[in-house]
């Protein structure tokens, strides 16, 4: 069950809930007609376009990940290959780097530590939107204290702001700003501080692009 | 969720994976009319959701899970969908049910706000609010560490007061 928390926003919440009644089921998603489609095979699977699509860029990415190694060599990563498809992304540390599709959200690239490794929330590792996609599920970074994490985001410099969770008095877990790219975009700057858990919002015009929620360990 | 059911169903039987879907039907298919606008749409993912779950069932571990995992599936549907929609203003006043007894132009004003938020709030509002799922169940659909949902969930209901003229609650 839901939340029950009071947090203030009972009443939009109860409002909301009179509007959205549940619905009834057309005939056609009835557990009958649903049984009888699965029996009569009517609703067996063609390979659809976009695993041809994904298959395609897939391997677009090897390549990327082959470009990328020459990167690392000189002891910094861009994922050139995420950047074809709308955004880069950048470390300072030495690891080796792997971009990959996210296997559980193909809208999703992963930077992960270690190629071939299936880690996704590693030292330096995160995950940045493809920003066409609409998808907003946050970045999840993980720093040590004093690491940065940088990465050029899909938002114009001048038109984007950084807002962050409330925070614990004292040292800020993380700080963050954004910087001017070529091209009047924006690149972000997230440095770990202490110990503990941050979100960081990035919004261009007032509007939600990018979150962040960073896990900082000393 | 009964194990059995789900045990037939990992078997390929077809009525006992029908009792399954039934039991959730009728939230994945609010779930998916609410997020997409559109009851044809709607019936369409829905459909998906069910054929790919049923190819997939045998991967599914724990019968416990169901519930979120064809969730699981419904959302990443949607998401495809609504990729489809760029540049197309969808609204949610089709000609649906609504509340007896309720301002019927109050519930077009809030469906109105609901569809002007970005996906994934829209998404954890009418999960939450819609489903009666916890932010851990919702951060488990959509991939969210619980902590992101809960704090999305306020910043949207936020966002949607302001929206509706800042009313305050309780009013």
């Amino acid at each position: 069950m839901a939340d029950n928390r009071d947090n203030g926003y009972e009443g939009i919440e109860e409002r909301l809930r009179s509007s959205m009644p549940l619905l009834e089921v057309p005939e056609s998603l009835s557990a009958s007609s649903v049984a009888q489609r699965l029996k009569a095979g009517s609703t067996r699977k063609r390979t659809p376009i976009y695993v041809y699509v994904r298959a395609a860029v897939a391997a677009c990415l090897v390549f990327a990940i082959g470009f990328g190694a020459v990167m690392i060599s000189r002891g910094s990563f861009s994922a050139k290959g995420a950047e074809s498809d709308g955004y880069a992304v950048e470390s300072s540390s030495e690891p080796s780097y792997d971009v990959k599709e996210n296997s559980a959200d193909d809208d999703q690239l992963s930077v992960t530590e270690g190629t071939g490794s299936d880690i996704t929330y590693n030292a330096q590792s995160g995950i940045l939107n493809r920003p066409d996609s609409g998808n907003e599920a946050p970045a999840e970074l993980a720093l040590r204290a004093g690491e940065t994490y940088s990465a050029v985001l899909d938002v114009k410099f001048g038109e984007a702001e950084i807002t962050t969770d409330s925070e614990e008095d004292g040292e800020a877990v993380c700080t963050a700003e954004l910087t001017e790219e070529d091209g009047a975009a924006a690149r972000i700057v997230i440095t770990g501080g202490r110990s503990g858990t941050q979100e960081i919002t990035v919004t261009e015009n007032g509007e939600t692009a990018y979150v962040f929620l960073v896990r900082v360990t000393e | 969720m009964d194990p059995e059911l789900c045990l037939r169903a990992k078997q390929g039987d077809a009525d006992a994976f029908a009792s399954l879907y039934e039991s959730v039907s009728s939230r994945l298919y609010s779930t998916a009319f609410y997020m997409l606008g559109r009851r044809e749409d709607a019936e369409d993912v829905v459909m998906e959701t069910v054929t790919d779950a049923f190819a997939e069932i045998s991967s599914l571990r724990d019968p416990g899970a169901f519930e979120g995992w064809i969730f699981r599936i419904l959302m990443n549907k949607i998401k495809r969908r609504r990729k489809s929609y760029i540049g197309e203003s969808v609204e949610l006043n089709e000609d649906i049910s609504f509340s007896e007894g309720g301002d019927r132009d109050e519930q077009i004003a809030l469906r109105n706000a609901l569809g002007s938020l970005p996906e994934t709030d829209r998404s954890i509002l009418v999960l939450d609010i819609l489903g009666g799922y916890r932010s851990d169940e919702i951060g488990d659909m959509l991939g969210m560490n619980p902590n992101t949902v809960r704090s999305r969930k306020l910043r949207a209901l936020e966002k949607l007061r302001n929206m509706l003229g800042g009313e305050r609650d309780g009013r």
